[in-house]
């Protein structure tokens, strides 16, 4: 039987973290371990690695102590988004780690943090190209059939013509 | 190449007057882009795509995380803490090179992975409801720029778009599928850009007016057309501004008409419903929404957060908010034009449309904006179609049903003389502005200006008369102190640059300009005019 003041969880290459359950409050995937198989030594997170969880570990810190409301969907339109000053550093990050952080959110189902990072993801998005976009996140490729005349590349003629 | 560079001197010379009507010196030429082909039909055969796993990571080595060096220790629980955890660790902010972890107090080497490889997420791996949650946040033109990305976000932001603006359209019926719903949402996305027809124009008016879709109730209830106007206005007004190969903003016009059309059949006192005054509203939230992309200065706080639970849009670029003015330049000239051609006794809606782009202040802080002098002749542009269309207004009211709606017009009357008062004291403070670097254009075309006004008699006739103007302005500015040191400097150098021309002839002609020697041919003449024109395109 583990304590149950703290949780371990053991990343994708083995490497175990142990920190109080208190701060996971607000991740659903360890609530529901907790009550199934809380008896169990550790709970694995295989696809996050340990660099990640430290991160996600790190945010859970900062706001674990919070006394709102933990969120039941990230999308939940009766909380509007707000700007959480303790989160500024999160949105320095480059674009290959807030994937990565995104990932680890989700598949911890932490709804805040999924918020902040889709926010931040979103922020970074706005005011692009799609080949800017493509260069940021390395998405897949459009499907043959899917590529048709609409992208903006030639969007304005010359300066000056209105294009109508 | 004589009238055109004459054309050009004459307009530098009105240009340091406040004289409104040199605005029609910058209308555009309006230029027919070439249309591809790309029918909804050849995007309907596509197969259906296979349902990505939900959760991909791909190993690979030397990725950016590699390098990154790993925090000292590991050591959250509280009990065995020698250093902390912090952002700045997690941010890879520089520190020492990691050796050891510590949990619960029980020391343990760093784990290979950390400091070799790490997992390279791609964006098409995040799962659907991930990308969903990011498109919430995105507006329409962002989700549509998403949407060329890869066919991943192309599922996710149809799928917005269509929760966004209820496009349903007809697509549900004969209980299509999610990917028959997205090739037809698509389909009809694509049709009503490229190849937008009377049909498609009719299906949304039906799904506004006869309750077809969507709403599932024969009789239109109040509700129910408040809110078909209110996603109409917002799909009409979308497609107008955006960022496509072509617009067609005669459809908004016809769009608007129809609807007009439609609704006053539906016995308007029955249902409570004003389709006008629902368009005035409609437009002034669409321009409200417009506001954050094209205002360079960001609302306080307190009316940001309640104006939309979503997150402040930041400004466009520069170069996006120019795009942007041209879009919205081109469909209010055709409002307004189509303004002129409603007949007085036809409906007040399109009226309606164009008043209330004129009175809306999202439109004056556009024009306001003269941080940027290269939005001048949009700005001019705008200026001058809304005055036609509000000078048609003015000659024929239009026969407003409702009090609000006639208020509404009232104030547009009112607001109209402190727009043009302001309007006009922008435009001259920015022509002057414009002018004096012209000035200096010009300056560095000495011998063209000089070989023009020896080449052409009326040129230098002309040339006459700007000097006196010219002498006055200096001799006005002096008296009034209306312009700085350096600006009446370069006025003055202007004067003095033209009256040294006018009497100094081509080098190898007499004094009275004669002899070919020094004489320009006329290739000669053009390539340096274009030359001077190309600078020009600069500050016009």
């Amino acid at each position: 039987m583990s304590d149950p003041a703290n949780i371990t969880l053991v990343t994708m290459d083995g490497t175990t973290f142990t920190v109080p359950s208190a701060y996971l409050h607000r991740s659903k995937l360890v609530q529901d371990w907790l009550r199934s198989e809380g008896d169990k030594q550790a709970m694995e997170v295989k696809h996050v690695t340990p660099f990640v969880l430290q991160g996600v570990l790190n945010f859970c810190e900062i706001h674990a102590e919070d006394t709102s409301e933990p969120l039941a969907d990230p999308a939940d339109p009766t909380k509007p988004f707000e700007a959480d000053p303790r989160d500024d550093a999160f949105r320095g990050m480059p674009d290959d780690q807030l994937l990565q952080f995104t990932m680890a959110a989700d598949i911890l189902q932490i709804p805040e943090l999924v918020r902040l990072t889709a926010q931040e993801m979103a922020s970074r998005i706005d005011g692009k190209s799609p080949d800017q976009i493509r260069a940021m996140f390395n998405p897949d490729d459009l499907a043959e059939e899917d590529v048709d005349s609409d992208n903006e590349m030639g969007e304005v003629g010359e300066e000056g013509a209105i294009s109508k | 190449m004589a009238s055109l560079l004459l054309f050009f001197f004459a307009t530098m010379a009105d240009r340091t007057t406040d004289n409104p009507a040199i605005t029609t010196k910058f209308r555009a030429t309006k230029k027919r882009k070439h249309i591809p082909d790309s029918s909804p039909a050849n995007h309907t055969s596509a197969p259906k795509r296979q349902r990505r796993t939900p959760f991909q990571v791909h190993l690979q080595q030397g990725s950016s995380l590699g390098t990154r060096p790993a925090p000292t220790t590991v050591s959250i629980s509280g009990i065995a803490r020698p250093a902390p955890i912090t952002t700045a660790n997690i941010l890879g902010i520089a520190r020492p090179a990691p050796t050891t972890i510590s949990i619960l107090g029980i020391v343990r080497p760093v784990p290979t992975t950390v400091s070799i490889k790490a997992a390279l997420c791609e964006f098409s791996s995040l799962p659907d409801d991930v990308l969903s949650y990011i498109a919430q946040y995105l507006s329409f033109h962002e989700l549509w720029r998403l949407s060329q990305v890869s066919t991943a976000c192309r599922d996710v932001c149809y799928q917005a778009l269509s929760s966004l603006f209820d496009l349903n359209m007809r697509c549900l019926e004969g209980g299509a599928d999610a990917v028959e719903l997205l090739l037809s949402l698509r389909g009809a996305l694509v049709t009503f850009i490229e190849k937008l027809d009377a049909k498609i124009l009719q299906i949304i008016v039906d799904n506004v007016c006869g309750g077809v879709a969507g709403c599932g109730s024969d009789t239109p209830s109040s509700r129910f057309i408040r809110d078909r106007v209110k996603i109409t206005v917002d799909f009409v007004f979308t497609f107008a501004t955006l960022p496509i190969t072509i617009h067609r903003q005669e459809y908004l016009a016809t769009l608007l008409l129809l609807l007009q059309q439609r609704c006053s059949s539906l016995a308007p006192d029955a249902c409570g419903v004003h389709v006008p005054d629902l368009l005035h509203r409609s437009i002034s939230r669409f321009l409200n929404d417009m506001d954050p992309r094209l205002n360079p200065v960001p609302p306080p706080p307190s009316s940001r957060s309640t104006r939309s639970r979503r997150p402040a849009l930041r400004p466009l670029t520069t170069s996006g908010r120019l795009r942007l003015l041209k879009r919205l330049e081109s469909s209010f000239t055709f409002l307004s034009h189509a303004q002129n051609t409603t007949p007085s006794t036809g409906p007040p809606l399109l009226a309606t449309a164009h008043l209330t782009a004129f009175t809306r202040t999202a439109l004056v802080t556009i024009l306001r904006d003269t941080a940027q002098p290269h939005v001048l002749p949009a700005k001019v542009r705008i200026l001058e179609s809304l005055h036609d269309g509000f000078r048609a207004n003015l000659q024929t009211p239009p026969a407003f049903q409702s009090v609000a709606a006639r208020r509404a017009w009232v104030a547009a009357l009112v607001c109209s003389r402190q727009f043009y008062a302001f309007i006009t004291a922008e435009l001259a403070r920015a022509l002057a502005a414009q002018a004096f670097k012209m000035f200096e254009l010009i300056l560095r075309h000495q011998e063209l200006v000089r070989q023009s006004l020896w080449q052409f008699p009326q040129f230098k006739d002309w040339a006459r008369i700007m000097l006196e103007r010219l002498r006055k302005q200096v001799t006005n500015g002096i008296r009034t102190q209306a312009y700085g040191h350096t600006e009446l400097q370069l006025v003055e150098q202007y004067r003095s640059f033209w009256a040294t021309l006018i009497d100094e002839p081509p080098a190898g002609s007499n004094a009275r300009g004669e002899g070919t020697a020094g004489r320009w041919t006329e290739d000669q003449m053009r390539a340096e005019g274009r030359m001077l024109l190309d600078g020009v395109k600069g500050y016009v």
